[in-house]
């Protein structure tokens, strides 16, 4: 049972409580079957925009097209969407059963096509044999898969989901998402996915809305943002980064850019390259500073000041004479040349893994 | 779990507050239960003799009879109107958008503050002018301003108790905001609703001010009758009928804490 989802259209849209902005003017195009994920920070305005897209909220302003049909103006329970909510939202006073059959019976369908739909539904989430349990009796993993299977069994073409994983523990979340993948693959309906967990918006999306302020920062890729962030927000909220205010660009060696930061620390990144107006940033992925080896190159000279172990990978935080602060991470196995706090090193990187990108 | 150390040295004293406590609430009810099986063909404190004679007597009295008809044909419809109104006004309190929700639900609580002679004085000239003073619809109309703060404060706490979320997952789902109360926030609430209209059926029941105000010969409630029957013959006939009041009303209560208790079950898959 594969359905097409519709493809969702938001001009202008914008929502202001009591002169408050909680949704500053906001475009946004999401194809049909595509997975995007809203992210940022509380308060940045994405649940507005998903309230506004569900119909709970009503926009001071512009305009929401689902599959080409303008509705604005349309109730919530005829737009024909899919909700799965952070708390589940199971009815408690119907089964597990009776909660998937819920929209099918609103629906006036009849009660064999309900039983089989049902059935079918409660397969996909692996909850088959769970039907005349009651949601209190599940564990949240399950109920959310129930609540998963609730808001897609009568095929709508826009599935919202308001942060569905927050209220379950780092393994499960995992797992979860996976699930999500998985019945998206096999549903193809077109998913509108809140969160504020930057790792989870990458393993799941197509692409990525940023929001900050009520305002959608940069749209694109996981690996667009990570790669190409638009400013200094989105790149620090992206994943790690170091961030140095630039104070001057100056030419250097080789027809090189050369770099001075606030703090006082000179890098050198790729000339040629456009450079956005105003305040500028350079931004290094940790990942892209590596103990300098033979090969000669830029290096940056500091003392290892910090050094943090997670599952697979190690942070060394690095100090420059200067006062800067570098984050280096590599993978735990390269970690054998072992480095010890207070020791003195040199960190190489690419001209071209300095991105300048612009402060605000 | 086990209470703290110093609640577990007090829990003899404490037992026996409670049980103090408990006793002084319910034996100023209980003292009439003696009376009205007593042999004696007047009121005397302490009975003598033992007698069912003064229930006989009751049963076959038509006022008696009558006032017990009057009190549930305003008593019900009372209840009804109290868990309509105490809903709606609950729902709009708890998860409307109201600027105003708190003064508004103190309002809504206020005749239950408020001296039940000045509601039944304000009263008295409204129902005079209207036609309608001596008739069942007063007391009604009386009673139900008294007894829908009763059914709106235990609504509004089954309502803070259920999640305002099902109702709008409800709503994505499909559902009218119609179809989401019937089949959604109504069976969450059910406890809280009927619990709400026993309160305003017995806060109905009990009442003698607004029926002495309100009540005519042929409307008057049983409290009236009692009060009616206190200053003309004190005879043990009123002690039977105050037993069954107390009994019939603590009915009604054990009735609404079970109902309160009783948690939500999940309808069978047909």
């Amino acid at each position: 049972m594969t359905s097409r989802g519709a493809d969702l259209v938001v001009e202008r849209l914008s929502k202001s409580y009591g002169g408050q902005a909680a949704l500053r003017p906001t475009d946004l195009a999401i194809k049909a079957g595509e997975f995007f994920s809203l992210i940022g920070p509380s308060g940045s305005g994405k649940s507005t925009l998903l309230g506004c897209i569900a119909g709970f909220v009503t926009p001071t302003a512009g305009r929401i097209a689902i599959a080409g049909a303008d509705v604005v103006d349309v109730p919530p329970y005829r737009r024909n969407i899919g909700m799965v909510f952070q708390n589940y939202a199971l009815f408690p006073h119907l089964s597990v059963f009776e909660n998937v059959a819920f929209p099918l019976r609103l629906r006036k369908i009849g009660s064999a096509e309900i039983q089989d739909r049902v059935k079918r539904m409660l397969e996909t989430v692996r909850l088959a044999e769970y039907g005349d349990r009651s949601p209190a009796q599940l564990s949240g993993g399950q109920q959310q898969r129930v609540a998963l299977a609730r808001s897609a069994v009568y095929d709508p073409q826009l599935l919202l989901m308001d942060e569905p994983l927050g209220a379950l523990d780092k393994n499960l979340r995992e797992e979860m998402q996976y699930e999500i993948r998985r019945f998206h693959a096999n549903m193809g309906a077109t998913i509108v996915y809140v969160t504020h967990d930057q790792d989870e918006a990458a393993t799941m999306s197509h692409r990525i809305g940023i929001m900050r302020d009520g305002a959608l920062v940069q749209t694109g890729a996981p690996r667009e943002l990570y790669e190409n962030p638009a400013n200094a927000f989105v790149a620090g909220f992206l994943g790690e980064a170091n961030l140095y205010d630039v104070r001057d660009l100056r030419p250097g060696p080789g027809g090189a850019l050369k770099v001075v930061t606030v703090d006082g620390l000179e890098l050198e990144a790729e000339a040629g390259k456009a450079v956005p107006a105003g305040s500028l940033v350079a931004c290094v992925r940790p990942e892209a500073v590596s103990l300098a080896g033979t090969d000669a190159g830029p290096v940056i000279a500091g003392t290892v000041e910090d050094i943090i172990f997670t599952a697979g990978t190690v942070r060394c935080r690095i100090a420059t004479p200067q006062g800067a602060r570098v984050l280096m991470r590599r993978p735990l196995e390269r970690h054998r040349q072992a480095v010890a706090v207070g020791d003195a090193v040199k960190l190489s990187y690419r001209p071209a893994d300095i991105l300048l990108i612009a402060k605000e | 779990m086990k209470p703290p150390g110093i609640l577990r040295v007090l829990r003899p004293a404490v037992a026996s507050f409670v049980a103090i406590a408990l006793a002084y609430l319910l034996i100023p009810n209980l003292v009439i239960v003696p009376l009205s099986f007593s042999a004696q063909e007047y009121l005397t404190f302490p009975p003598a003799g033992f007698s069912t004679k003064w229930y006989a007597r009751l049963a076959a009295n038509p006022d008696w009879i009558n006032a017990a008809a009057n009190s549930l044909v305003i008593g019900v419809p009372t209840a009804l109107l109290s868990m309509v109104l105490g809903t709606l006004a609950a729902l709009a309190v708890v998860r409307g958008s109201l600027r105003w929700a708190g003064l508004a639900a103190s309002m809504v609580v206020a005749p239950m503050m408020l001296p039940h002679v000045i509601l039944a004085i304000g009263l008295y000239p409204v129902m005079l002018e209207l036609g309608l003073l001596r008739s069942h619809a007063a007391a009604i109309i009386a009673h139900t301003v008294v007894g829908f703060p009763l059914a709106f404060i235990t609504v509004m706490a089954s309502l803070r108790g259920s999640d305002g979320k099902l109702e709008l997952a409800a709503m994505t789902l499909g559902a009218t905001p119609w179809q989401a109360f019937w089949k959604v926030t109504f069976p969450a609430i059910r406890p809280g609703v009927a619990v709400g209209g026993i309160l305003a059926f017995a806060s109905s029941f009990d009442e003698l001010m607004l029926a002495l105000f309100l009540t005519g010969a042929t409307t008057r409630t049983l409290p009236r009758l009692l009060w009616e029957q206190m200053s003309d013959f004190l005879t043990p006939v009123i002690a039977a009928a105050a037993t069954l009041i107390v009994a019939f009303s603590m009915v009604l209560l054990l009735l609404a804490v079970l109902l309160e208790r009783k948690p939500a079950r999940p309808r069978e898959v047909a």
